[in-house]
């Protein structure tokens, strides 16, 4: 059964068969908000958001685009709305004492992502692009972990394939940078007037 | 090429998107010049890295968990989207009629209203004035009767076999 068949056997009202499209697209959407959220559980529950609000505007969905740009699209908002809403609320904190409440009693750092991703290297990687401005992570997310073309970037974010490139290009040499120059490791500020 | 061109076409290079002559341009250049090299082996090294990026996984009972509040929230409201776009419609075609009605022909619904109201009543009393004649009617015997002593048979032209 194809995308488009499910997509309109859930308008006729089988919503059931939505559980395909979930399957379909779970993977795919759970990363890309685990990327912006840095933890599993945030992960889930923003994940889940999408999921729902994708189901509540499959009427509307009228085959303009193709399902996995209409899909992504309405994720990469989602995942950006919700890093601002997270940037308005941690405006009310003091990130050291945040940082303070990742140490366990022998004082070592008891991140989340240790659980779920076990090199050490491939955490810090995770980490460097957690704290990617949001223009670059999105591009390096959509095409490296999910393998979305320019010209799909370029539809979902509604810019031209040359500004894929070019974030792209510097998305990259902000992540060469961090790996390279300051190591693995360490607090991340982003110079973006170096690239 | 010089080594400018180099750096700015390394991605494409990595992307594999460069015709062999490009890629062969390169890959000459790379043998000569150490400073490229050394920024071709930190690129190489992110693009593996990326390329090596495990996906992290929701858990088993993810689609479960979203189908059950998909469920859930459909129950409650007992309309699939598409009823409630086609009950949209007709809410909003019922309320282009009530305006239309309302102001285009000049009468008010309160008008309209009591129209039909006084209708009902002038329909009503024209069938009674018929009925009460319909007990005299049955006293009657079939001989004597003439039905054009009857106002409801008075426009009726009724012809007998005889």
């Amino acid at each position: 059964m194809s995308e488009q068949d499910i997509i309109n056997e859930i308008k006729r009202g089988n919503i059931n068969i939505y559980s395909k499209l979930v399957d379909m697209y779970k993977n795919m959407i759970f990363s890309l908000a685990y990327k912006f959220t840095n933890d599993y559980d945030e992960a889930q529950d923003l994940s889940q958001e999408i999921f729902i609000k994708i189901f509540n505007n499959l009427s509307k969905f009228r085959f303009e685009s193709s399902p996995k740009t209409w899909i992504y699209k309405i994720a990469t908002n989602m995942c950006i709305d919700y890093k601002k809403k997270q940037k308005k609320q941690s405006l009310n904190f003091n990130e050291d004492l945040m940082e303070e409440r990742e140490l366990d009693a022998d004082g070592k750092i008891n991140s989340p992502e240790e659980i779920v991703i076990s090199d050490e290297k491939q955490r810090e990687v995770h980490r460097i692009i957690h704290k990617l401005p949001d223009i670059y992570k999105t591009v390096i997310i959509m095409y490296h972990f999910n393998e979305s073309s320019y010209k799909e970037i370029s539809k979902i974010l509604d810019i031209s394939e040359k500004t894929v490139e070019t974030r792209l290009y510097r998305a990259r040499r902000l992540l060469r940078n961090e790996i390279f120059k300051k190591g693995l490791g360490g607090e991340t500020g982003w110079d973006v007037d170096r690239l | 090429m010089g080594c400018r061109q180099i750096i700015e076409k390394i991605d494409r290079y990595f992307e594999r998107e460069l015709n062999d002559i490009e890629t062969y341009k390169i890959e000459k250049h790379l043998e000569k010049c150490s400073s490229c090299k050394k920024e071709y082996d930190e690129f190489k090294e992110v693009f593996d890295l990326l390329s090596n990026h495990p996906t992290v996984l929701p858990p088993e009972d993810f689609t479960s968990r979203i189908m059950g509040e998909i469920t859930l929230k459909a129950k409650s409201m007992k309309f699939s989207p598409l009823m409630m776009k086609e009950w949209g419609i007709s809410f909003v075609a019922a309320g282009i009629l009530i305006f239309i009605l309302n102001t285009s022909l000049g009468y008010s619904i309160e008008d309209i209203s009591s129209q039909i109201h006084r209708e009902s009543l002038s329909t009503g009393s024209w069938v009674s004035k018929y009925i009460k004649e319909v007990p005299s009617l049955l006293e009657s015997s079939y001989e004597k009767i003439n039905l054009q002593d009857f106002k409801i048979f008075k426009n009726i032209k009724i012809k007998f076999n005889k």
